[in-house]
């Protein structure tokens, strides 16, 4: 496949590999992302998706490293530029934080201080970062504004935030994200608080500007209509665990993990409609309480004694697609469409 | 009670002297040795001197260097009154109230009404500085636990519980009792105990508050901006604190200056000749059945401050309150 080829082609910016992060709790070490390996290459957009509470975030803050006790991070690596950021001193850290990578957060209305206006919010990264001048950090964050779709820059620079719609808002954290021009945004379900309309708007705004400053995007979203809209890659995560990591054709054509498999089967489809929609039994098993093997054994209808023992490493099956199931070859054959 | 007379009223009536000549020179007739004239005559050629001891004399004007009261108050605070002829005699007639002195004369004979104005002076500025060094205060050590957490906050709320186990009056009393021989004015010294053992309760407020704002997303953006922990702290945590802390310190300082009041009660507190509030009372309690008005009016400044603070802190609650405004 071409596309897969031109995908594995690309330079990867960001390695995370066996990254694991827990929160320490009343009832003992509760793990939030397991082991978690991925690569996000130069200009992709990769997809991390998988239900609330599955570690997404966690996986996303841990890269930051902004886990604030009682969570830790145990081990693991994160490689960008060829350096460990998970082992850098607290200083270079914050000079890569918001300036190489920034974070666009889930939601608008929470994410910018309510007491100070947008323009002063912005300017801060840039004298932060840039060392700039207020004059020019004024006028660097006005063309900003401009950039994320906000044409009356002057009122929006001086409004607070609550006198700004939802969707203003968020074009206003894109524009803070962005400031710096990033090597790297991640995005943490930046939709999810934002009425469908306004949604499609900002996701066309975040293509846009991925095409226009050419940097790679972590897409955090449980939203598989979104994923398959604007990634290229998509890893799935599952009970702290990243159970698949496939193109995102791929994923959706040939899933080949059971979880995968039934979250497709759980989209109403329009060729199919009033029929009940298959479930995935069970629950997802609590984070103190996660079974030896795999997490997922406990609802697959193909587990065996072998899952229960034994967690299933993630290892390639084809190009570009690996996946974390002793019986992948299974679903596999069972494929989706 | 023997007569006592402070050498310094009496330097107030040569002031007199050039204003009006009559009764003071009755004044001085009729109470000055030899000796006492002399060092008067010298005085007298001398304004310059006199009015530097003067200056000395009201503590308030060497501190505050207000121009205010001279001009409104009726009379020196610690001038005697020409008419109660500077005595102690302790008969009725000493203690007036007439139009000249509207709330009457002390034992002094010095105007009451000039005397609480200056010591609304004391008691306000004591008051206002005394909030203002435990708010500084609370305000650090709250940040600090609050943001920082752990070891930290451990610290500060530990040492914040032993200080709150002291009965503070009691603390200031011995504080003091044994500070006393310093040469700082006993007023800093009760501002800085006031400041040092109060900013016990902001620092609980403003920890509660920051460990809530800490939780906020938009911190953690703050940090994700690469922002250091001083920038957050100030920019971002401290402004959205601020609100709480306004309205606690507006009503702490008429706690402030009841403190100072029963400290100048108990005659621990700012000294004469300079005047407090609480002082006034002080001076006034052993003439109360006779001459009320001493106490009294001190007394209702008190309250009317105090109450006018706290009104003033509610005030400000229901302003800053978003959920009460379209009530």
């Amino acid at each position: 496949m071409e596309a897969q080829d031109q995908h594995t082609a690309r330079t990867a910016v960001l390695e995370v590999s066996k990254l694991s992060t827990v929160f320490d709790t009343r009832e003992g070490v509760a793990p939030a992302v397991q082991e978690a390996s991925f690569v996000l290459r130069a200009g992709e957009t990769l997809g991390l998706v998988g239900e609330s509470g599955c570690g997404k975030t966690v996986t996303a803050l841990s890269i930051m490293r902004l886990i604030r006790a009682p969570g830790r991070i145990t081990g693991g690596s994160v490689m960008f530029e060829g350096r460990d950021l998970l082992s850098l001193p607290e200083r270079e850290m914050r000079h890569i934080r918001g300036n190489r990578i920034s974070m666009i957060f889930q939601e608008p209305t929470t994410s910018l201080n309510p007491v100070f206006p947008i323009g002063s919010q912005i300017m801060e990264v840039y004298l932060h970062h840039k060392n700039m001048h207020r004059r020019e950090a004024r006028q660097r964050s006005a063309d900003m504004l401009l950039h994320v779709g906000l044409t009356d820059t002057e009122r929006v620079m001086r409004a607070y935030p609550h006198q700004l719609s939802g969707g203003m808002r968020q074009r206003v954290l894109i524009a803070m994200s962005l400031a710096c021009i990033p090597d790297i945004v991640i995005a943490d379900e930046p939709t999810t608080a934002i009425d469908v309309t306004v949604q499609a708007q900002i996701l066309a705004l975040i293509r846009k500007l991925k095409s226009d400053f050419g940097m790679a995007v972590l897409l955090i979203s449980h939203d598989l209509a979104i994923v398959a809209d604007m990634c290229d890659r998509v890893a799935m995560m599952y009970a702290s665990r990243i159970v698949e990591t496939a193109p995102v054709e791929a994923l959706f054509r040939i899933p080949s993990h059971p979880y995968t498999v039934g979250l497709l089967h759980s989209i109403p489809s329009r060729h199919a409609p009033h029929t009940r929609l298959p479930l995935i039994p069970g629950q997802v098993p609590r984070p103190v309480e996660y079974p030896a093997g795999c997490h997922f054994a406990g609802r697959c209808a193909l587990a065996t004694d072998a899952c229960r023992a034994a967690e299933p490493p993630l290892e390639s099956i084809a190009d570009g697609h690996e996946v974390a199931c002793w019986h992948w070859e299974k679903v596999r054959g069972k494929s989706y469409i | 009670m023997t007569q006592y007379r402070p050498p310094l009223a009496r330097l107030q009536a040569v002031r007199l002297r050039d204003e009006r000549v009559a009764p003071v020179t009755a004044v001085l007739a009729g109470h000055h040795s030899d000796r006492e004239a002399d060092i008067l005559r010298l005085l007298r050629s001398n304004a310059v001197l006199l009015r530097d001891s003067r200056a000395d004399l009201l503590f308030v004007d060497a501190v505050v260097e207000g121009q205010g009261c001279p001009d409104l108050s009726p009379r020196a605070s610690t001038r005697g009154g020409c008419r109660s002829r500077n005595s102690a005699d302790r008969h009725p007639g000493d203690y007036l109230v007439t139009r000249t002195f509207p709330l009457g004369t002390d034992a002094y004979g010095r105007d009451v009404l000039s005397r609480m104005m200056y010591g609304s002076r004391v008691s306000l500025s004591l008051g206002i500085i005394a909030v203002l060094l435990s708010v500084t205060l609370g305000v650090m050590a709250g940040l600090g636990a609050g943001y920082f957490g752990r070891a930290t906050d451990a610290i500060l709320m530990r040492l914040a519980d032993v200080l709150l186990a002291f009965p503070s009056l009691f603390l200031i009393l011995i504080v003091v009792a044994v500070f006393e021989k310093l040469p700082i004015p006993r007023i800093f010294l009760i501002v800085i105990v006031l400041g040092l053992s109060s900013w016990m309760g902001i620092a609980r407020l403003v920890r509660s508050e920051v460990q809530s704002i800490r939780e906020r997303e938009f911190i953690t953006a703050a940090q994700a901006a690469g922002l250091g922990h001083l920038r957050i702290l100030l920019r971002h945590i401290l402004p959205n604190v601020l609100t709480p802390v306004i309205v606690n310190a507006t009503l702490r300082i008429g706690g402030m200056i009841l403190i100072e009041a029963a400290l100048s009660y108990l005659n621990l507190g700012v000294q004469a000749p300079t005047a407090s509030w609480g002082n006034i009372i002080y001076e006034g309690k052993d003439a109360l059945v006779r001459a009320w008005w001493i106490s009294a009016f001190p007394g209702l400044a008190i309250v009317l401050t105090v109450v006018s603070f706290n009104l003033i802190g509610d005030g400000l609650r229901d302003a800053f309150d978003p959920m009460l405004k379209d009530a």
